[in-house]
């Protein structure tokens, strides 16, 4: 008992989103014990977040795919690498990416933003930065830059090479574990009993969201939307995976874990922010939120979503409440 | 469980102990780490104040159960329950103050003086106890709930909307137990408004009923709730 209050306070002191700045409703996220947040380290994550040059056209950054003003996502069906090969998957929000208990579309074994990063930086299968094969070059061109000599040196005070592809890879973790959003209208209402932050549309929209009804929040539940969230005292979570209502050629979790059930199966993705995030569904197949509404009214492509039988302003009112999830804050911070 | 351990240990490792026993709860602690770190305490002081605790405890936890089971007696063997009960609270009090005085440090005796004091009708000694409890832990979920039980014995809805608040982000279950106590406290001034609006008590029957469709509606962003459901 002690030691998890001890643990949690060393937390709290090392995170810059620690719990007196926390969102209510938050508990503080679980933090790798070899990647402590520094500020130091934090900045300079976000300083390779926007960094062109480690992508293999020397302009893709993080940042390219996941931009700020859209609670970083990118406004594309599917982006499109650093070689030019387009994406078979739809950039997600990385708002509140730190309490994920799985990242990615489609992934059960990638629990921590250190593994997923791996991901965009070296993966051949789609290509998406090209970092592989150029890792010296990179090094190179890190260690030529007086700036990031100084910045590793800083973020990771005592080691005799600070610059290196591992720590590159924690230092964007870190800085993206600051990624926090819980100040929307919905928050201020449900948390800070401030009636302004929801409209009565968006109350009635709550309601349905929430409702067996329409089941939206089985899914789309905890405090992120997205499932049980992973935090200090809840770190044994299991993540939610659906069924895609939408008819695809990608096997989803399958490619992962070779199970047939597993076909067409992703990770529930995040709402929050979600009116910046369109387009929507791991192929940003649908256009606008009033495209997804109306494709969950009808039922969607395939089993098991039923129809809704949603009236025009019940429609109305769920857009409102998807609305009310926007925290302008984060979308506007720099 | 709520007890203090036993006295039969070494001084070194007293104050951890007694500092990590459990509190008195209604409902298992909320998500809410505490804020602060642990302080050292004087081993004589962490011994006495133990010792008055546990004793304390018992008297309070005998207390409570002879309440609960005195509940639909009528007339004298109702009176007799209600003095009996009065009585032990009394000693427990005595016994907490004694704990909270010689380790001012406990927040768990301080926080069952403002219980103990409370139900003894003494609501300003019960706030300036929940004060001393939550100044240690700003966070302590089951003395934020008591001292916005207190509240509503002074009328003090504000202050004790805003204690709801506070446990709706952190301990849904604490928030749930006030919430329960505000539906009691408007039933009550419905029917004895002592000196209240009518207007103003309907108007937390109606914040209440939002409050708890709200809570209902959004259970699931609470980290205790784990929903998983997958369609296959």
């Amino acid at each position: 008992m002690l030691r998890a209050v001890a643990l949690g306070c060393a937390l709290l002191a090392l995170v810059p989103v620690a719990a007196a700045t926390l969102p209510p409703g938050f508990a503080p996220p679980v933090i790798p014990a070899d990647n402590p947040q520094t500020p130091a380290k934090i900045a300079l994550g976000q300083q390779l977040f926007f960094e062109g040059r480690l992508a293999a056209d020397g302009k893709l950054a993080c940042a390219g795919c996941h931009l700020p003003a859209l609670a970083y996502s990118d406004g594309r069906s599917t982006p499109r690498g650093a070689t030019g090969q387009v994406l078979p998957r739809n950039a997600p929000s990385l708002a509140n990416v730190a309490w994920l208990p799985a990242l990615g579309w489609a992934s059960r074994t990638t629990v921590t933003l250190e593994q997923q990063m791996l991901v965009p930086l070296f993966g051949q299968h789609p290509v998406e930065m090209g970092m592989s094969g150029r890792e010296s070059q990179v090094l190179s061109m890190l260690r030529s830059d007086a700036g990031y000599v100084q910045a590793f040196a800083q973020a990771f005070a005592g080691q005799d090479q600070s610059i290196t592809l591992d720590n590159m890879v924690r230092a964007i973790a870190a800085f993206e574990r600051t990624l926090v959003s819980g100040r929307s209208g919905f928050d201020r209402y449900v948390f800070d009993d401030d009636r302004s932050g929801m409209s009565d549309t968006a109350r009635r929209g709550m309601a349905l969201f929430y409702s067996p009804r329409t089941q939206c929040g089985e899914c789309h539940s905890g405090i992120n939307f997205s499932g049980p969230v992973r935090s200090v005292g809840h770190e044994e979570v299991t993540p939610v995976f659906g069924r895609s209502a939408i008819a695809s050629a990608d096997s989803g979790l399958m490619q992962e874990s070779g199970a047939a059930t597993d076909r067409g199966v992703f990770r529930v993705p995040s709402l929050r922010n979600v009116a910046l995030t369109a387009p929507y569904m791991h192929d940003g197949s649908l256009p606008s939120l009033q495209a997804v509404i109306e494709f969950y009214d009808g039922g969607g492509h395939q089993r098991p979503v039923r129809p809704l039988g949603l009236s025009r302003s019940e429609k109305a009112d769920i857009a409102a409440f998807l609305h009310s999830l926007t925290d302008a804050a984060f979308a506007a911070a720099p | 469980m709520n007890r203090l351990p036993s006295i039969i240990c070494t001084t070194a490792v007293t104050a951890a102990l007694l500092l990590s026993a459990a509190p008195a709860r209604a409902v298992p602690d909320g998500p809410i780490a505490d804020a602060k770190p642990v302080t050292a305490v004087a081993p004589e002081g962490a011994m006495a104040a133990r010792l008055a605790y546990n004793v304390g405890y018992e008297v309070f936890e005998k207390t409570q159960l002879e309440e609960a089971a005195s509940v639909g007696l009528t007339g004298a063997k109702a009176k007799a329950a209600q003095a009996k009960m009065l009585a032990g609270y009394r000693e427990a009090r005595e016994r907490f103050d004694a704990a909270a005085k010689a380790d001012p440090s406990v927040k768990e005796a301080w926080n069952l003086v403002g219980y103990t004091n409370r139900r003894l009708g003494d609501y300003e000694a019960s706030l300036a106890a929940y004060e001393k409890a939550l100044a240690i832990n700003p966070t302590y979920s089951e003395a934020i709930e008591y001292r916005g039980e207190a509240y509503l014995a002074l009328n003090r809805v504000d202050d004790a909307k805003t204690a709801y608040m506070t446990l709706f982000a952190g301990s849904r279950a604490h928030a749930a137990i006030l919430l329960s106590a505000m539906r009691t406290w408007v039933i009550e001034r419905r029917a004895r408004p002592a000196g209240l609006a009518k207007a103003d008590v309907d108007a937390l029957a109606q914040w209440i009923e939002e409050r708890a469709s709200v809570a209902q509606q959004t259970a699931s962003l609470s980290p205790d709730v784990v929903v998983v459901r997958r369609w296959d």
